[in-house]
């Protein structure tokens, strides 16, 4: 698969003109508490608030503590350059598809394309890691031109295999990243929920903002097949006969109930959640959600 | 419980096969593919494969259950009786019920619910349950024990009945009744599955019997012929149902084939056979009616011939009547001839010529007659007396004739009544009576001196007084010995006895000459007195207030038979009787048969017929021969006195019966065994007898005990007794009609056909069609194809539901 595919010009035309920033630097997420990374940075006066216990002394604004005897802080909002981490699931499930044209890898990589893309316009840095058992490529992230090309040209001579151990892989991801990362993960997650969730904690303790990109195929996730299936999990080599009519309805419960347990416990721990599957239009579905995070702002 | 095709339930069985081997042997292959969310599969793959197992057993029952629904209504299941048919009715509603709503149930509870799909099941669910609700009801509350059902297919046990009395040979579209009713019951039998037993029975008093097979009862029914002594259909309905009792197969039918007149279906005393049948519901009964709606005849009453014997220049009277039956009111007041004719006695005659009788030519002139009588109207009877008199002596031996109505019409057996009587030379008769009676009343009425004069009278009577009377005199010379008030007899009672036991006939009037000091003299209280007089006598009743008279309470007997049409009209109250004997009812009447044939009205017996031997012996308790010219006594009654009519017909009348002994047999109806006296010192000892149906061949007979008994008195008309020993060429015979019961073509009311057969317990059909309807009817009652096609029906729509939700593609 050529890097063009993965990255045409239409879809750069609907996301050119937005942004990924990260939002923990956007809204001052640890403020108060821990001091800012990129202090001094790109910064730019958005609006006063009142001192609290902890402020840095050196952000009151003296002049309207002057004016008023009251102890201001000048709010920023800065613009900053973040480091963005594509972390592309790497197993054998992740090269399934079955009735559409992108495998989920595939799908992922557009999508993992077109964010990089826009990292790279933002003169953010970017890096890749894939993953199966283990992380097994990574690109070091940078924010140069030439970045996005080496991206896509890792990612297009890649091939799903082998099996998930997406805790695993993910831990060892934590302990590479050196600075607060904005790591993007994308994964179909067909693996124990809850290793999925403590992988993620771990992430999220380490200060990371991490946006799940749950990419499922449109088969895993409407449930298309009728009669009598023998399913082969690609992984494991699991085989499994079943009425495929007698497993529909509860299938598709189940899978529904996978992804709303995994938004809301993402959403709990300030994780970005994002559920794709493949029938939808991914520069769709991406532009949808990036605009969503920006109105949430 | 009965299955016709018991071999396409076995079909069904083994096609039941078909999907349980498909089930396991013909497994779809499933369609391999790569799935990676397994996990999610393997959650729910326990479960689900326990649904699944669970519903392709549920859709193999429901094909397997369809399979065998569909055998099961084509093998033609049925039970035995109705209520048993309606518990297996209630049961396979009920199943069908509870499925449907385990079917409605199921789509209620399913996560993808179907509002109009639940809606309708609940809807034909609701209905089911109503009907079984229903059929619950009916179930409980029916009192009937259920109806044979069976199934066109299956062997029968049939009784065939052709009515074949004389009616059935009324002619109605150029065919008699009997050969309508022969044509549908052949073509009946013809219909009756192999293996069937019939028995085919006709009203003749034929023991039914079951045929060997179906076309030996068509032969049987070919040959069957009109009977003109018919039993009535009831009871010979009685006689064949008894066969059932030993047949083993499930579906009894009886098919009476009848023209539903009234005499062929009296019920007459109860019958416990047909009792039985009436509440027999495991027989299907079937009456054909082959009569005719609105009958039209004439027909010709009983012949009334005033005597039997007659003598040489005597007069014969002859009295009968035309009936008219059905017809309009105009169309019948019309003239109809008939003619009365006697045949010439032809001692060549009847003889067997190319197998076929040739009887006596009727004699022309003055022995036939024709006379024009008019037909009144519709059920009314026009009565008519012809008399033949004879202008030159008749010759002495046995004479047959026939009275015909002329002109044809659709029943021709009544139109004919045959005739037979005697010319003989006048009975002697003697009479002995007591010194101080006197005989002129008896003589005055039996051999009046006009009557003597002219030749014409039945009796000569030799009168002799008891003193005069010579007990050596030979009795057996003499038809009738009269004793009129016997005085003390001394031998008298044993010579009357003897003569009486030899075959004499003899009437004793007692009176006054039998008293001795107010009491029996001890003379008439004899062993020998008291046989012959019919009993000891007692004492002499006394009525002087003139409260007692004559009473009949019957008037069967023949010596009664002047007073039959006249019975209230009778003045027996103007002709009183002051004394009569008193008899007592002793062992004699267990030793002799003894009947009181009149009485008085203090209810003690007034004319009393005993048996004795070969003889008859009669008793009269008061005399004949009052009033006395002594004025001495008390009279004993007034018969005589005023206008004694009354007792001169019962005197005639009795000395006519006593005469005509032998001419009692001259007359008789078919049926009935024709027995004639035969003394061998006049006639033949043996003869042949020739019927009146011309290819029947003459049967021998022989005279025993005096007499000649023919027992197969079949057919109307004249029957010829020619001699057979040398010596004899006088012809002797007798005639036999149908009893006009016989010929009475008035229809039967459904009420007494219902009376017979028992409200709803048969089906009436007029033709083949509707014979067919009535077994389609009878037969099918409640089999259970319409009930498992319906179940079939519900279940595959059930199994289709299942299936496209099952396997939803």
């Amino acid at each position: 698969m050529s890097v063009e595919k993965y990255l045409k010009p239409e879809v750069i035309n609907q996301i050119k003109r937005l942004d990924l920033r990260a939002q923990f630097v956007v809204k001052g997420f640890l403020h108060g508490l821990h001091a800012s990374p990129f202090h001094g940075f790109s910064v730019e006066f958005s609006e006063h608030r009142k001192y609290s216990h902890g402020d840095d002394l050196k952000d009151i604004d003296w002049q309207v503590y002057a004016k008023t005897d009251k102890y201001y802080v000048k709010k920023f909002e800065s613009e900053t350059n973040i480091t963005g981490y594509l972390v592309m699931d790497l197993s054998k499930s992740m090269g399934y598809t079955y009735r559409q044209t992108l495998n989920k890898f595939d799908y992922a990589i557009c999508l993992a394309a077109a964010l990089a893309y826009l990292m790279v316009s933002q003169q953010d840095p970017v890096g890749l890691v894939t993953f199966n058992e283990k992380i097994r490529q990574s690109l070091p992230p940078k924010s140069k031109r030439t970045q996005l090309g080496n991206v896509l040209s890792l990612l297009s001579n890649l091939k799903p295999e082998g099996t998930t151990d997406f805790k695993n892989s993910i831990f060892q991801l934590a302990a590479m990243l050196r600075q607060r990362s904005l790591v993007m993960i994308f994964s179909d997650f067909l693996v124990d929920e809850q290793e999925t969730l403590d992988a993620l904690y771990r992430l999220r303790h380490s200060g990371h903002d991490v946006i799940l990109f749950h990419v499922l195929d449109e088969a895993e996730v409407n449930f298309p097949f009728s009669g009598m299936c023998k399913m082969k999990d690609p992984e494991t080599g699991e085989e499994l006969k079943i009425d495929a009519d007698g497993f529909k309805s509860d299938y598709v419960k189940r899978i529904a109930e996978f992804r709303g347990s995994l938004n809301r416990d993402c959403r709990r721990n300030g994780i970005d959640y994002v559920p794709i599957d493949t029938s939808m239009q991914f520069d769709t579905a991406l532009l949808e959600y990036l605009t969503s995070r920006k109105a949430r702002g | 419980m009965s299955i016709a095709h018991l071999s396409l339930l076995g079909v069904g069985g083994a096609l039941m096969a078909i999907p349980v081997l498909l089930h396991f042997l013909m497994k779809p292959k499933p369609v391999s593919m790569m799935f990676p969310a397994m996990r999610f599969l393997q959650e729910k793959h326990i479960t689900s494969r326990s649904k699944m197992r669970l519903r392709h057993l549920l859709l193999l029952l429901l094909r397997c259950l369809l399979i065998l629904l569909v055998a099961a209504a084509f093998a033609g299941p049925a039970a035995a009786t109705e209520d048993f048919g309606n518990w297996v009715t209630l049961g396979v509603v009920g199943l069908v019920t509870l499925l449907t709503a385990f079917v409605t149930s199921a789509a209620w509870l399913s996560d993808n619910r179907n509002r109009l799909l639940v809606n309708i099941l609940g809807a034909i669910t609701l209905c089911l349950m109503l009907f079984f609700t229903w059929n619950a009801w009916q179930v409980f509350t029916s009192s009937s024990s259920g109806k044979l059902i069976g199934q066109n297919g299956m062997p029968v046990a049939a009784i065939v009945l052709l009515d074949n009395s004389a009616t059935m040979g009324y002619r109605f579209q150029n065919q008699t009744r009997l050969e309508n009713a022969k044509e549908t019951a052949s073509w009946l039998v013809a219909q009756f599955p192999s293996d069937s037993q019939v028995c085919v029975v006709a009203v003749d008093r034929d023991t039914p019997f079951f045929s060997v097979d179906t076309s030996a009862a068509d032969k049987r029914i070919s040959n069957i012929d009109p009977t003109y002594d018919a039993e009535s259909i009831p009871a010979a309905l009685a006689r064949a149902y008894k066969l059932f009792d030993d047949v083993e197969q499930e579906r009894k039918e009886i098919y009476v084939f009848s023209d539903l007149t009234t005499k062929s279906w009296a019920a007459g005393e109860s019958n416990v056979a047909l009792k039985r049948l009436a509440k027999d519901e495991t027989v299907s009964t079937f009456v054909i009616d082959v009569g005719v709606e609105q009958p039209v005849n004439t027909g010709l009453g009983q012949l009334e011939l005033a005597e039997a014997v007659i003598s040489a220049s005597g007069e014969l009277n002859i009295g009968t009547s035309i009936t008219q039956t059905g017809g309009t009111e105009t169309s019948s007041k019309t003239q109809r001839s008939v003619r009365m004719r006697v045949f010439q006695p032809d001692n060549t005659r009847p003889a067997v010529r190319d197998g076929a009788t040739v009887f006596p030519d009727a004699v022309q002139g003055e022995k036939s007659k024709i006379v024009t009588l008019p037909v009144t109207g519709p059920g009314e009877t026009s009565g008519v007396a012809v008399d033949f008199s004879f202008s030159d002596s008749l010759a002495v031996g046995t004479w047959h004739g026939e009275v015909e109505i002329l002109g044809a019409d659709a029943m021709p057996i009544d139109n004919r009544r045959y005739f037979t009587f005697e010319v003989s030379p006048p009975n002697q008769t003697l009479v002995i009576h007591g010194d101080d009676v006197s005989p002129g009343n008896l003589i005055s009425c039996i051999a009046p001196r006009e009557l003597q004069d002219r030749g014409k009278s039945r009796f000569e009577c030799t009168a002799v007084t008891q003193t005069a009377f010579d007990t050596a005199t030979d009795l057996s010379q003499f038809a009738v010995v009269y004793v009129l008030d016997p005085g003390p007899a001394g031998d008298l009672w044993g010579e009357l006895k003897n003569y009486v036991e030899s075959g004499g006939r003899a009437v004793v009037w007692l009176g006054h000459n039998a008293l001795n000091r107010g009491a029996p003299d001890p003379s008439f209280l004899t062993d020998d007195a008291v046989d012959v007089l019919c009993g000891k006598l007692l004492f002499p009743f006394r009525a002087i207030e003139g409260d007692v008279y004559l009473s009949p309470d019957g008037l069967d007997h023949p010596s009664l038979k002047t007073f039959r049409g006249i019975a209230s009209n009778v003045p027996w109250s103007n002709h009183p009787v002051y004394y009569h004997w008193g008899i007592e009812r002793d062992d004699s009447w267990q030793r002799f048969p003894t009947e009181v044939i009149l009485q008085y009205g203090n209810r003690e017996p007034a004319l009393i017929e005993r048996a004795i031997g070969a003889g008859t012996m009669v008793v009269m308790t008061t005399p004949i021969s009052e009033p006395s010219s002594s004025p001495d006594r008390e009279i004993w009654n007034e018969l005589f006195l005023g206008s004694p009519w009354p007792a001169f017909s019962l005197t005639l009348d009795l000395s006519k019966y006593l005469a005509d002994n032998g001419g009692r047999s001259l007359n008789i109806t078919v049926g009935e065994n024709a027995v004639l006296q035969n003394d061998l010192k006049t006639f033949s000892e043996s003869y042949r007898a020739f019927s009146p149906v011309v290819d029947k061949p003459p049967t021998p007979l022989t005279t025993i005990n005096g007499q000649l008994n023919y027992k197969f008195v079949d057919a109307p008309g004249n029957y010829y007794l020619k001699p057979q020993q040398v010596g004899f060429s006088d012809n002797r015979g007798f005639c036999a009609n149908v009893d006009t019961r016989q010929t009475d073509l008035t229809r039967v009311t459904q009420t007494e056909l219902d009376v017979v057969m028992g409200e709803g317990r048969y089906q009436l059909a007029r033709d083949k069609n509707e014979i067919e309807f009535q077994q389609g009817t009878s037969r099918r009652g409640q089999e259970f194809f319409p009930l498992l096609m319906l179940t079939a029906i519900v279940v595959m729509a059930v199994e289709h539901l299942l299936s496209n939700r099952f396997y939803k593609s």
